[in-house]
């Protein structure tokens, strides 16, 4: 009888089951980001706080680059628009891929949380994933979008010149996400180990701070210096889709950065499947 | 046909590591002391479908850590588990779909969401259709009364509350297996028979097999056909409650209020262990009405309660012999 209702229990090798099972799986990552998408979206003080923010520190640093442009002319090839745009993108960004740290899954595992995690016949990278690009959209539509509108009346802003600019501009973003979510999860699974992740997850976050190009484009940085950094995993998450806003071709073509953000994304999720698996099989789940 | 849960010689031994001071730590390397405690040791038991079980023991027994083993969340250091023919810490995900628990002093409801929300999404987690899950959900509103407060923010819920909900939310998908951990954890009494009901029905009329731990008796001893009694990690009793009880004597206390104070109540059976004023406690083994019957005779009584033991002082009794 249960059976009947049931119909995971009565599965059979049917091949038009496997292709039913993997839009259920789609239909679940929609309906967990929606979740997460409602959730960021009820911290109603900390939106409006954070725009705030957003906009305050981009004024100040749009004042900051436009002086330095009125007095160099150019800089690495980035005209005082292009600057001032970087600036604003950079800003919306910051927050979509939680720059300021994520530690929710490690508070988890550390308070033994992560047993109801655990207990649903969901995959945890999948799970977290889902929720996070949820939160990521709340932050991108509202967090980030916001203070670009605002800053267009203050400055002008560089808009796209090729239309093509605007999809790939939202593929970078998505990537970016995945990009960081992938290794705010890495840093968060380290719990498993430590138990607390708070001061690996700050300091990852200085030094994502320092090599994303969140703080300086890392155009400025000296030639050598920047071909480095951009095979490293954090421009990825903010120098890419701020170039591809910006239509810049740093020598490799325009899809150049979405390709280094790709292969980011496989490494980070692949490293995260790996270590999730060793930290699922050692876990204690602390607390009663 | 063969049992949904089986547990052989399953044991989980936690390995501590506690740190010294800093003078010890220099001397050892920084190396922490490990120390091991069985939490679970040696436990075999086996559990048919359609079962109601209640788990019992003190605090520490190593109730929640056998059933994170039962969930496959935890790995057992030794032993073997089954639960519906598979291994829950390898094929965890799988027997998920056909699990539920609530682990009493957490939650799987979306704590910034309307209680309402986070159904809808369990519905996707375990891809019941959504007329079904409208269904369960109309018969839980009615059974657990959520009715009030299924469009709240799950953090504005008091704990009572929440905990239905959590209740809710483990039988959503019908499972056929449901483990609860401390489910009655701060309801009050309304509540309390509310939640017995509730399970008592899913029981009787869905077939879910419960397996249930409480620190409250009562809950135990209406809903459950049979318990484990566990202690220091080892499984001291797998029976009726009622043999136990019967066993030991139920050891209960009449509290007796006399409309004058009386000198100690002297009745075959019983044994006065306090008095105050007009207020009696007596301890007493066997049928309840019979004594009270005895004591009414015996003294002009104004008022009359039974206190119950706690399972702590049955398990104690237990030891004691
Ligand atoms: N993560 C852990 N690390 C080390 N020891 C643990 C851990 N979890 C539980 N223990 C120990 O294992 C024993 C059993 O704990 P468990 O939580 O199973 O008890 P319980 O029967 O559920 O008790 P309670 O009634 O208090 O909930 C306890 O002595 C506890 O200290
Ligand atoms: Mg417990």
């Amino acid at each position: 009888m249960r059976d009947q209702n049931h119909p995971e229990s009565s599965r059979r090798a049917d091949p038009s089951r496997a292709k039913l099972s993997h839009m259920g799986t789609l239909r679940l990552d929609l309906a967990v980001a929606r979740a997460a998408f409602a959730r960021f979206a009820s911290y109603r003080a900390a939106t409006v706080a954070g725009v705030a923010t957003n906009t305050f520190f981009g004024v100040l640093l749009s004042a900051a680059v436009v002086a330095v442009a009125r007095q160099r002319g150019e800089v690495s090839g980035y005209a005082e628009q292009d600057l001032v745009t970087q600036v604003w993108v950079m800003q919306g960004l910051l927050v979509t891929i939680a720059i300021w740290g994520w530690t929710e899954l490690g508070e988890r595992i550390r308070s033994g949380e992560v047993a109801v995690d655990l207990q649903r016949p969901v995959d945890l990278q999948r799970w977290w994933l889902s929720h996070d690009l949820g939160r990521a959209a709340y932050h991108a539509l509202v967090r980030g979008t916001a203070p670009f509108v605002i800053a267009s009346l203050l400055f002008t802003l560089r808009l796209p010149t090729d239309v093509a600019t605007v999809p790939l501009f939202v593929i970078s973003v998505v990537l970016a996400v995945v990009v960081s979510f992938g290794l705010r999860y890495l840093t968060n699974l380290a719990a498993f180990w430590i138990g607390d992740v708070r001061g690996v997850v700050r300091l990852s976050m200085a030094v994502w701070t320092a090599l994303s190009g969140a703080t300086v484009s890392l155009a400025f940085f000296p030639d050598r210096a920047e071909r480095v950094l951009r095979w490293l995993p954090f421009a990825p998450m903010m120098q890419a889709p701020s170039d591809v806003w910006l239509e810049r071709d740093a020598g490799m073509g325009r899809l150049a950065p979405i390709g280094q953000q790709l292969m980011w994304v496989v490494v980070v999720l692949g490293v995260g499947r790996v270590v999730q698996a060793r930290g699922v099989r050692r876990v204690v789940i602390n607390g009663g | 046909m063969s049992a949904l849960v089986e547990a052989e010689h399953l044991a989980k031994t936690f390995v501590r590591r506690q740190r010294g001071g800093l003078r010890q730590g220099l001397r050892r390397g920084l190396r922490p002391v490990r120390a091991e405690h069985r939490a679970v040791d040696d436990v075999s038991f086996e559990i048919a479908e359609g079962e109601f079980v209640g788990y019992l023991g003190p605090n520490g027994a190593g109730k929640s850590t056998t059933i994170k083993m039962l969930t496959g969340i935890l790995v057992p250091s030794s032993g073997r588990v089954q639960v519906a023919g598979l291994d829950p810490s390898r094929q965890r995900v799988e027997l998920a779909r056909r699990v539920g628990v609530v682990f009493g002093q957490r939650t799987q409801l979306w704590w910034d969401l309307p209680l309402r929300d986070s159904y809808e999404l369990l519905r996707h987690v375990y891809r019941v259709p959504a007329a079904d899950a409208a269904s369960q959900l109309d018969r839980f509103v009615d059974l657990l009364d959520l009715g009030a407060f299924l469009d709240t923010p799950v953090r504005q819920l008091s704990l009572g509350q929440r905990m239905r909900g959590d209740l809710a939310a483990a039988f959503l998908h019908r499972p056929s297996l449901v483990y609860l951990d401390e489910p009655t954890i701060g309801l009050d009494v309304v509540a309390k028979a509310a939640v017995r009901r509730f399970l008592a029905a899913e029981n009787a009329e869905q077939g879910t097999t419960i397996v249930l731990t409480s620190h409250d008796l009562a809950d135990v001893e209406r809903l459950c056909r049979r318990a484990l009694v566990i202690d220091h990690g080892r499984l001291v009793h797998d029976g009726a409650l009622a043999d136990l009880v019967a066993r030991l004597g139920s050891g209960r206390t009449l509290v007796v209020t006399t409309v004058d104070p009386v000198p100690p109540i002297e009745l075959p059976g019983t044994e006065v262990v306090r008095t105050d004023g007009p207020k009696q406690w007596l301890r007493f083994d066997g049928n309840p009405a019979a004594v009270i019957a005895a004591v009414a005779a015996a003294v002009d009584v104004v008022d009359l309660t039974i206190e119950e033991p706690s399972v702590e002082q049955v398990i104690a009794r237990l030891f004691a012999r």
